[in-house]
């Protein structure tokens, strides 16, 4: 069983030319997922290509600063190419290879998924075509760069906001109209059924390799869990493993300008249940049901959806949803690079901002593990701009 | 209620497929909307799909999508839009009128009063592009029955579900290939093969569109289907051609290109 709903939450809400693709992606997935060879291999791959599993670094510069909890950082930045993405990226192309299919198109924000996609495309020598606005494509040049390198497609988007929803747009049509060879490589725990469960199963690795780590360095389980949430799937992979423990979580939104502006990515807590790319969840949307444009300073955050699960664990009050605004995200990434010598991605610079309010108020020998889910590379152009920082 | 139903009995004795052009409505304004309708009815157009425009439009190519932004830019609310559906029934009491849209404004409206209100207004059935046979159980309301979508690509007991589903007093939309809206299609052999598979296992009209530009494709198609959409092309023309209307009247140019493709929708090899 492959869960197709969280709640009243997620579902298939596409046009009926991509239903037989879809309910072939669920078929194959359905197949492989307790499938002992499928799951081997990507353990292998997991170990070997990507360099699992990732270290759990105790960041005690800032612990001690901030004078709380004991902060850990779960350092999926250290992944290869950079980012969480890959772990997701890795099960998908096994799965397509498994289809046969013969070329991958993905969208992307960050270019963090772009990249990701292109290199497992280049590793199975599928060939691949990745969506990704011309706001971003300006914003996230170093990843553009590595893309073509890998011998990715690039297609800059031009329509709406020219960001991360436009590009899954694009993406979409380009799967209906490519709709016999063609495999579509979503890059966070939303989508149209089985993508969410499916992304989410795939970057559970991060949860898992958490429990054992957390039992085996520090002998108990942590007591807080807190990632940034963009369509919510690295914060998911860490967080489902533990749902049924006693373990306070935090997702992160971006709050762009400020909540109370219009110019924020906070669909959990400012947005309203619809429909969306595929699936029911929470969007930013006007009264008459148009989708608003997001807004933040992290491409990988700016989308006006959120992943149908997290929808769900919103509502049950399971998950606490917090938001970081583009300065405190800024200032977090300079404060982790001077604390802790770790230049992380602006996407994990919101969570890092929100551990910096949460851990003060919390006891000493509380565990509180972050997600540092991608590396800040990618980010320098934008960053130096914020900044002021001349680099000509 | 029974527009649809009495409609195509009443083409199929005059053997005519139907012609159905699509406009987005509110495309630039609603008051052309409404006098576009006027005039297509008067011209002898079969049906009318009304396009709602939505933000994120990802069944449609971009002269669809160009449509909606124009809509968007000054949107109608749905009780604008149902007003001035209202207002053209007290004229044109019999063509039947559908809805083409995505499912979050409905959603949003909230889908019973959607619909009770739709239907009060004089609107014959709902297609929402994004919701497929696995989500119609929260968009099913007797009021407005829903118009599925069938592809080229649809298995074959997928089919015979679709089919055996669809309110008798709508219609099924078989999309003529795979892709978006926009392109043009090849009217092929195997299109008709398609086509008369579906239509043999239904027992409410079938009617065909994507890609259907011209009054020679319409008399194609119309050998063989009960009704055959116009998207793309048609907004196409009304939105390139300035002015679209003088009063009441149609520009010369949109009036004899409507004839046409109503002319083309005679089918004298079925007769007898
Ligand atoms: C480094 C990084 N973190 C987070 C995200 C957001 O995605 P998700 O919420 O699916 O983890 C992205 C997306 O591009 C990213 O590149």
């Amino acid at each position: 069983m492959v869960q197709r709903t969280f709640g009243p939450y997620g579902g298939q809400f596409v046009s009926e030319l991509l239903m037989p693709l879809i309910h072939e992606v669920h078929t194959a997935y359905a197949q492989v997922k307790d499938d002992d060879e499928f799951q081997n291999q990507l353990s292998l791959l997991f170990r070997d290509y990507v360099g699992r599993p990732s270290p759990l670094w105790h960041a005690k510069r800032i612990t001690d600063d901030l004078g709380g909890a004991q902060i850990y950082f779960k350092r999926d930045e250290l992944n290869h190419t950079g980012a969480h993405k890959i772990n997701n990226c890795l099960g998908q192309i096994l799965l397509a290879q498994r289809m046969g299919k013969r070329r991958i198109i993905a969208e992307t924000g960050a270019g963090q998924h772009g990249v990701a996609t292109a290199t497992v495309c280049a590793l199975f020598n599928i060939p691949c075509t990745i969506y990704m606005g011309a706001k971003d494509v300006a914003r996230q040049r170093p990843n553009i760069m590595r893309m073509t390198l890998l011998g990715a497609e690039i297609k800059p988007v031009e329509t709406g906001n020219k960001t991360l929803k436009d590009a899954m747009n694009e993406a979409m049509r380009d799967w209906a109209e490519h709709a016999e060879d063609t495999y579509y490589l979503i890059g966070t725990a939303a989508g149209p059924h089985p993508y969410p469960t499916m992304v989410r199963d795939f970057q559970s690795v991060i949860g898992r390799e958490l429990r054992w780590q957390s039992m085996e360095h520090l002998g108990r389980l942590p007591d807080h869990l807190v990632a940034c949430l963009g369509g919510g799937s690295n914060a998911l992979g860490l967080f489902h493993p533990f749902l049924d423990d006693p373990v306070a979580m935090y997702g992160v939104e971006a709050g762009g300008s400020g909540i109370n502006t219009d110019h924020h990515a906070a669909s959990l807590t400012m947005g309203t249940p619809g429909i969306l790319h595929g699936n029911m969840t929470y969007l930013l949307q006007d009264d008459q049901g148009q989708i608003k444009n997001a807004h933040s300073i992290a491409a990988g955050l700016d989308y006006p959806g959120i992943g149908p699960e997290h929808a769900y664990l919103k509502d049950t009050g399971r998950v606490h949803y917090e938001t970081a605004t583009d300065k405190e995200a800024l200032a977090a990434f300079q404060y982790c690079a001077r604390m802790e010598g770790i230049l992380p991605a602006l996407e994990p610079a919101h969570a890092i901002a929100f551990v910096q309010k949460l851990a003060p108020t919390l006891p000493k020998d509380d565990i509180l593990v972050m997600n540092l889910c991608g590396r800040g590379d990618k980010d320098l152009l934008t960053i130096a701009d914020a900044l002021g920082i001349d680099l000509s | 209620m029974k527009r649809i139903p009495e409609t195509f009995a009443r083409l199929k004795r005059e053997n005519r497929a139907a012609f159905i052009p699509y406009l987005m409505v509110g495309d630039p304004d609603l008051a052309t909307t409404e006098r576009l309708l006027c005039a297509l009815a008067d011209l002898g157009c079969g049906a009318i799909e009304l396009g709602l425009p939505f933000s994120d439009p990802v069944a449609d190519g971009p002269v669809i999508q160009a449509a909606g932004l124009r809509a968007l830019k000054n949107p109608a609310s749905f009780s604008d839009i149902f007003a001035m559906i209202r207002r053209f029934r007290q004229k044109y009491a019999h063509i039947p009128l559908v809805f083409m849209g995505y499912a979050n404004p409905v959603y949003r409206y909230g889908t019973e009063m959607f619909c009770n209100e739709a239907s009060h207004a004089g609107v014959d059935a709902l297609l929402l592009v994004d919701v497929p046979m696995e989500e119609q159980g929260a968009f099913t309301h007797p009021a407005l029955p829903l118009i599925p979508l069938m592809t080229p690509l649809t298995p074959k007991d997928r089919q015979a579900a679709i089919l055996s589903s669809c309110d008798p007093n709508s219609f099924v939309y078989l999309v003529a290939r795979v892709g978006i809206t926009g392109k043009a299609t090849a009217l092929t052999g195997t299109l008709r093969i398609l086509y008369e598979t579906a239509k043999k296992q239904s027992h409410v009209p079938v009617v065909l569109g994507f890609g259907i530009k011209t009054p020679h494709d319409i008399a194609h198609v119309a050998t063989f289907a009960d009704g055959v959409v116009m998207g793309s092309a048609f907004v196409n023309l009304y939105a390139r051609t300035h002015p679209l209307l003088m009063g009441e009247t149609l520009h010369p140019d949109v009036q004899v290109f409507i004839e046409d493709c109503c002319q083309s929708t005679y089918t004298f090899s079925k007769k007898g």
